[in-house]
């Protein structure tokens, strides 16, 4: 009888464990610092701050906004990626272009993009004047769309250092918005983020 | 005596610690030119311990020339300074003081309008640092903010 409570004793102290081991999921709130901070990577946090900083700078430049009161139009360009990670910049460009957005000053194009069109089917559904299922007074007319003014585009750089334990990363958000028409460079902006981290001596 | 000893001793050791900690000094021009447009009622959000280390010292605002877009300066300051506020920043190993802001921005209407100021923002302060905080209206029709501060690593 004793020997079967030491068992049961056992058995459950090893369901603790196990359950001890188990890998637990939850959801976090996005705009809370509740993420993974890791050294090497754009962590969702450092999008937001990239993102902040790069808005507040551009709206606060005003060059988004025209003096004959037309809309400025914007098309994203490229923002080149300079870092050791596989990262999608579109997560900074769509911050960004929904900002444009929101100020009411400026409007972006997804007919042309710095990597083709975001979206292909302005130029897709000029193509259906040839297809007889459709009624060719409804087809898009070629020579209505608008050209952009200007193009937003960037760069993520990343520099990784490492002394010892000690690692750090350095990454530098550039982003310019050029007048189409002059080739000039209207506003520029820089974020940098830095992060350290270490590992123990004995950890891996 | 010897208690007497012991206390002053152990003061010493404090202040000792405690002048090791990363104190910012600044020095600025007294006849100033600037004519800040200080906000007169200002809400600001904070937590008990956030409350007494952290200070809003103004809220400043500006109408963008052209775009007419409300533009906010608030000036926050770190007063953590002190024998005793230094020691305990530098035992928790809490310096520099990090906290974390947030920018709502209303419409006329009282609605909410989510930006990228609508998420917790990072910032480090040593003690005795002025830091500033800079956010833009998303759009003209927004005149009304609501700005929350928070230590870092408190959920909400």
């Amino acid at each position: 009888m004793k020997m079967n409570n030491i068992g049961w004793v056992a058995a459950a102290a090893g369901m603790m464990l196990v359950s001890g081991c188990a890998y637990q999921s939850v959801r976090i709130d996005p705009a809370s610092n509740q993420g993974l901070t890791t050294v090497d990577d754009i962590n969702f946090k450092d999008w937001q701050i990239a993102a902040e900083k790069g808005v507040n700078s551009l709206l606060q430049s005003g060059v988004l906004h025209r003096a004959d009161g037309r809309k400025t139009i914007v098309m994203v360009s490229v923002v080149k990626n300079s870092t050791a990670q596989h990262i999608n910049t579109n997560i900074l460009t769509d911050k960004i272009r929904q900002a444009i957005l929101r100020s009411g000053m400026a409007v972006t194009t997804t007919a042309v993009s710095g990597a083709g069109p975001e979206d292909a089917a302005s130029k897709q559904v000029r193509q259906l004047a040839a297809d007889p299922m459709f009624n060719g007074a409804t087809v898009q007319r070629n020579g209505t769309a608008i050209a952009p003014d200007m193009s937003l585009a960037g760069e993520i750089i990343q520099q990784q250092t490492q002394a010892g334990s000690a690692t750090e990363s350095y990454f530098f958000f550039h982003m310019t918005m050029t007048d189409l028409k002059t080739g000039l460079a209207v506003w520029e902006d820089n974020v940098e983020i830095a992060k350290q981290g270490s590992t123990g001596s004995i950890g891996w | 005596m010897k208690k007497t000893m012991l206390w002053l001793a152990a003061l010493t050791a404090l202040a000792c610690v405690s002048g090791c900690q990363n104190t910012v000094n600044t020095v600025e021009n007294r006849q100033k030119d600037m004519m800040p447009d200080k906000v007169q009622t200002k809400y600001v959000s904070t937590d008990r311990f956030c409350r007494d280390r952290l200070l809003v010292k103004r809220v400043d605002q500006q109408i963008l020339p052209d775009t007419g877009l409300m533009m906010i300066q608030v000036t926050i300051y770190s007063n953590r300074t002190g024998v005793w506020q230094e020691y305990w920043a530098w035992r928790t190993n809490d310096t520099p003081y990090k906290i974390e802001y947030k920018i709502d921005w209303f419409d006329v209407n009282g609605m909410v309008v989510n930006t990228t100021n609508s998420v917790w923002i990072e910032k480090d302060l040593l003690p005795g640092e002025t830091q500033y905080i800079q956010a833009v209206a998303p759009n003209v029709r927004c005149r009304d903010f609501k700005i929350s501060l928070k230590e870092y690593g408190i959920a909400q």
